[in-house]
């Protein structure tokens, strides 16, 4: 019938928003940035362990990014590049705001109705043992494991948020895992 | 994986909410940071299937040509592009769930979890084909379809139509997890045709050889999965 128009919808792919992105597509570069906020955050919030900090790295990294998407080659899984980007601006903020004192972060309140209550105390202290105890891990440990484990990132994105050789991340683990073992222990 | 590998890996950290960082960093970006490649270059080109995403419920959604970011802000969807189309005829009309069916035909799948559905039909597909449709009184009520059918390539209209779309494994095969749906379209044989919600607005979609598998009801996630893994 002529004169009669519905819309056509599809997503677009990730290599498609970035291709429109380059050539100043903000709605798409938009779409990137939500696509990837939570990863972006978290492992800037990782780094700093101050969510303000975390919030105007990974804002100065995604400002920074857009700038360069033009050298981002084609093809490649846009995550680790912008991890690498985020990463260094948390560490920039890090350094500049000094060391602090303690991982920020909290393990939830453990589920009511999962179990005896007993129990659910019993889990929940042990995983706010578990996250107090990476907590005192040195930086170096306590990132490798956060990349791997918490934000559960590739060994390439975080040899890429790290900045360091997918092999080193390897050694770095085992390491950080056995540092982590004794500081349970202890 | 070791004991402690598994335990820092369920360690579920309350993280603090993320920030709306699009709307700063595009803030940002709008003000003074000029779009990095100013050359023109040729837009990517779309390849749109002729089947025309029905918004149709009396035309509450008018969609103009060069109204993308308006449409894609009221439907809370950045990354899926909307252009206008001509509808053909006869694609987006409810096909209907059909025939009753006095029983189940032999060979028709059947979701073990679920067991003798208390009603069947025959459900006719765009291409002419016909699917056999499950419903389920539970409480909840489910309804089960099997289709020689796949979603691809219009999942993306699906996407547009919902609210939110997640990508699930079912054993290895590709599928939807779908909330706030008002349908799906998808493809049989040379055929399009689309399917509206009818017991409630959650879908699970999977696609195993060939074979279109869609779990529909006011169910959990993990029990449509269960569901639809279980259909043999």
């Amino acid at each position: 019938m002529a004169g009669v128009y519905g819309a056509v919808a599809r997503a677009l792919t990730e290599g498609e928003l970035v291709a429109l992105a380059r050539d100043g597509d903000g709605d798409a570069y938009a779409a990137l940035v939500r696509a990837h906020s939570d990863i972006a955050f978290r492992t800037a919030m990782l780094i700093t362990q101050d969510a303000a900090e975390a919030e105007e790295a990974a804002q100065d990294a995604f400002v920074k990014a857009w700038r360069a998407l033009p050298r981002f080659r084609t093809g490649e899984p846009l995550r680790p590049w912008l991890l690498k980007i985020v990463a260094n601006e948390a560490r920039n903020r890090r350094r500049s705001a000094g060391r602090r004192a303690a991982l920020a972060l909290r393990a939830p309140r453990p589920a009511a109705e999962e179990g005896s209550a007993e129990a659910a105390v019993l889990a929940g202290e042990s995983r706010a043992a578990l996250l107090a105890a990476l907590g005192r891990l040195r930086d170096e440990d306590r990132l490798v494991l956060g990349c791997r484990y918490l934000l559960e990132l590739s060994e390439a994105e975080t040899a890429a948020a790290l900045g360091v050789r997918r092999g080193t991340v390897k050694s770095r683990t085992s390491r950080a895992l056995q540092r982590l073992r004794e500081v349970m222990g202890a | 994986m070791s004991d402690l590998e598994r335990a820092l890996r369920e360690l579920d950290v309350a993280w603090p909410e993320t920030p709306d960082l699009a709307a700063a960093v595009m803030t940002r970006v709008a003000a003074r940071e000029a779009p990095p490649r100013r050359a023109p270059r040729r837009r990517l080109i779309l390849a749109y299937a002729a089947v025309a995403l029905v918004v149709l419920a009396g035309g509450t959604l008018a969609v103009s040509p060069d109204a993308r970011s308006t449409v894609l802000r009221w439907l809370g969807l950045g990354s899926v592009e909307i252009r206008r189309a001509p509808l053909e005829p006869g694609l987006g009309r409810e096909l209907g769930l059909g025939q009753p069916l006095a029983e189940v035909p032999r060979g028709a799948p059947l979701p073990r979890a679920l067991g003798t559905p208390d009603a069947a039909y025959e459900t006719m597909l765009a291409d002419g084909s016909t699917a056999v449709s499950l419903l389920y009184r539970g409480p909840p009520r489910v309804l089960v379809q099997s289709f020689r059918a796949t979603v691809e390539p219009f999942i993306e209209k699906t996407v547009a139509m919902s609210s939110q779309v997640e990508r699930v494994t079912v054993d290895g095969a590709r599928g939807y997890w779908i909330t706030g749906a008002h349908g799906f379209a998808y493809r049989s044989g040379a055929a399009a045709g689309f399917e509206e919600q009818r017991l409630a607005d959650r879908t699970l979609l999977v696609e195993r050889d060939g074979l279109l598998i869609r779990v529909e009801g006011a169910l959990a996630k993990e029990r449509a999965v269960a569901i639809a893994r279980s259909v043999e």
